[in-house]
């Protein structure tokens, strides 16, 4: 079932093109957006989330137009939004900003309402400061909070623009659990700069870059473009696209091979390097 | 962190529900607001040491009004206009859910219903004060209830206008501010012209200071420095100015309803034209 379809999607600030004609569909499962800053990520995640409008191309988003207020309306019904920065108004506690958000998400009956945000706040692990203000929340915390939030009502459609910025490890691991769950039964579009989160949670991963796209296929599928490009060895390669040197002391060559060094397998990582650097290069060559 | 089997939870698929829980949500912020907290515990501080000293309504109650007018009233501008715009903060999360702007505006317009019934509950303080404990009579000796020598009707009108109204429109007149104008300091601005405005235009010639949003209907005599009597002024028809009062308390509630009324413009104009009539006649009739 297919829960977003964006066609010929356009979208400029001034003369920067944000979002460059682009088509995608999403259907059910968790996709992932990965691209560099200022890919148009979330320029993307913003139109699919009713926050924007398109200047070109139409958008339909759970089988609504966002362009009409009744088909927006619908949409935000049934929609799970954590934009990449948000702040806090002054003086609320977590169950009180939560429930507030519960209101405004139609959650008229007192009890639901607050069963609701109970296991909202329980399931992005807050239940110990629920009566804390967020002033005093870390900023990993906080994240979470807005993520509950998103999570409110079991949306069928959950967009969230970088959902592990500020998180731990241990957080970032509780946080793939929760939404590969949510996954199951909705639409999941998450934008991130961890290819890490994307290789553990996505089936589907689209590479964004000036508004287009890249690449739109599996996470396997971007994987395998790196075959045969990824060595490590004892010195960095001088043609290698990208190279760092690892904990054990050898260096990974990304791109080209110094003598000697061992091929091994990619990461979805080295694959996104990969493919962003030749995009890089490509311009590089089309430009001089 | 829980994970709980999902389950189809959606709150009203169809028409928005009415919008009483959210007016009921923004009325607990307002009423738990440090501001107003501050303004009524200062108000029952000087009602207290008025009781202590017998000296509530020593002269008249009319004198009684300044200070609810300007703690709840010049503070509850405030208020309101800070919690129309503290959500501006959550950027893009407020937006993206089904209530829509003009429903938030008329849950924070009924949140002015607060700062009202602590004004109704003052002027009832004032009329029952004044009741058990009638003003001294001038000359002394004479007998005197209620409000002294002066008619209830004008009397009760003018308490009205000057506490109840006064406490109900610097709030419905902050949230209008806050919509048209929210950026920082135009609460600040917006408090400046009024107080000053008030103050100010008391001295217009004539009868031109009944166009003010507020004065002082209270004209006292004072010899050596002792305050000796007050009565209603001349110059204002209390009924009048309530009804004036009244009209322009619609008409900061249309204004901020106005910003983002949608499909609802044209009803609103009309109603806010009709308002605008209706003070235009009430202050005529007041003046004359």
């Amino acid at each position: 079932m297919t829960d977003v379809v964006l066609d010929r999607i356009g979208k400029h600030y001034g003369k920067d093109v944000a979002l460059d004609e682009i088509d995608l569909t999403f259907g059910r499962g968790v996709t992932g957006l990965l691209g560099p800053n200022g890919a148009g990520k979330t320029t993307l995640l913003r139109i699919i989330a009713t926050a924007l409008a398109a200047d070109t191309g139409t958008v339909r988003v759970l089988g609504q137009d966002p362009l009409t207020t009744r088909g927006r309306t619908a949409i935000r019904r049934r929609l799970g939004y954590l934009p990449q920065e948000a702040g806090f108004p002054r003086g609320f506690t977590v169950f009180r900003f939560i429930d507030y958000f519960a209101i405004l998400k139609e959650w008229d009956d007192r009890d639901a309402r607050h069963d609701e945000v109970r296991r909202v706040v329980d399931a992005v692990d807050l239940t110990d400061v629920a009566t804390k203000r967020i002033q005093s929340l870390s900023g990993g915390q906080r994240r979470r909070v807005l993520l509950a939030q998103a999570l409110l009502g079991r949306p069928g459609l959950l967009v969230l623009d970088e959902p592990t910025n500020g998180l731990d490890p241990a957080q970032r691991a509780r946080l793939r659990d929760l939404l590969s769950t949510a996954g199951e039964t909705s639409t999941l579009l998450v934008s991130t700069h961890q290819t890490d989160d994307v290789a553990a949670l996505c089936e589907r991963v689209v590479v964004l870059e000036h508004g287009r796209v890249l690449f739109d296929g599996s996470v396997s599928g971007l994987i395998a473009t790196a075959d045969g490009k990824v060595w490590m060895s004892g010195e960095r390669s001088s043609l290698a696209r990208n190279a760092w040197r690892t904990g054990s002391g050898l260096w990974r060559n990304v791109g080209a091979p110094p003598a000697g060094a061992d091929l091994v397998a990619p990461t979805l990582e080295d694959a996104y390097l990969m493919l962003v650097g030749d995009r890089a290069l490509a311009e590089v060559g089309s430009t001089s | 962190m829980t994970i709980t089997p999902p389950r189809p939870v959606a709150p009203a698929e169809q028409a928005a529900p009415p919008v009483t829980t959210l007016a009921l949500a923004e009325a607990r912020r307002y009423a738990r607001h440090p501001l107003f907290l501050l303004a009524g515990s200062v108000l029952i501080v000087a009602l207290g040491a008025g009781l202590v000293q017998r000296e509530v309504v020593t002269v008249s109650a009319l004198e009684g009004t300044v200070a609810p007018a300007f703690l709840i009233g010049v503070f509850g501008f405030v208020i309101a206009h800070r919690l129309t715009t503290s959500m501006h903060r959550t950027g893009d999360v407020v937006g993206t859910t089904p209530t829509t702007p003009l429903r938030r505006t008329a849950a924070l317009c009924l949140a002015c219903l607060v700062p009202a019934t602590a004004g109704v509950v003052l002027l009832l303080i004032d009329v029952v004060f004044g009741a058990i404990w009638p003003p001294e009579p001038v000359p002394p000796g004479q007998t005197v209830a209620w409000f002294g020598d002066q008619p209830t009707v004008p009397m009760l009108a003018a308490l009205v206008a000057s506490i109840v109204l006064a406490c109900l429109g610097g709030p419905l007149l902050g949230v209008a501010v806050a919509r048209w104008a929210p950026f920082r300091g135009s609460a600040l601005l917006g408090v400046v012209l009024l107080v000053v405005g008030c103050a100010y235009g008391d001295d217009l010639p004539g009868s031109w200071f009944a166009v003010l949003p507020w004065f002082n209907f209270s004209d006292s005599l004072v010899t050596d420095g002792i305050f000796r009597a007050s009565w209603l002024r001349d110059g204002a028809i209390p009924v009048w100015t309530c009804v004036y009062y009244a009209c322009l308390c619609g008409l900061a509630a249309v204004a901020a309803l106005l910003r983002d009324a949608g499909d609802h413009r044209r009803t609103l104009l009309t109603t806010g034209a009709i308002l605008a009539v209706g003070a235009v006649l009430a202050v005529t009739f007041s003046m004359s």
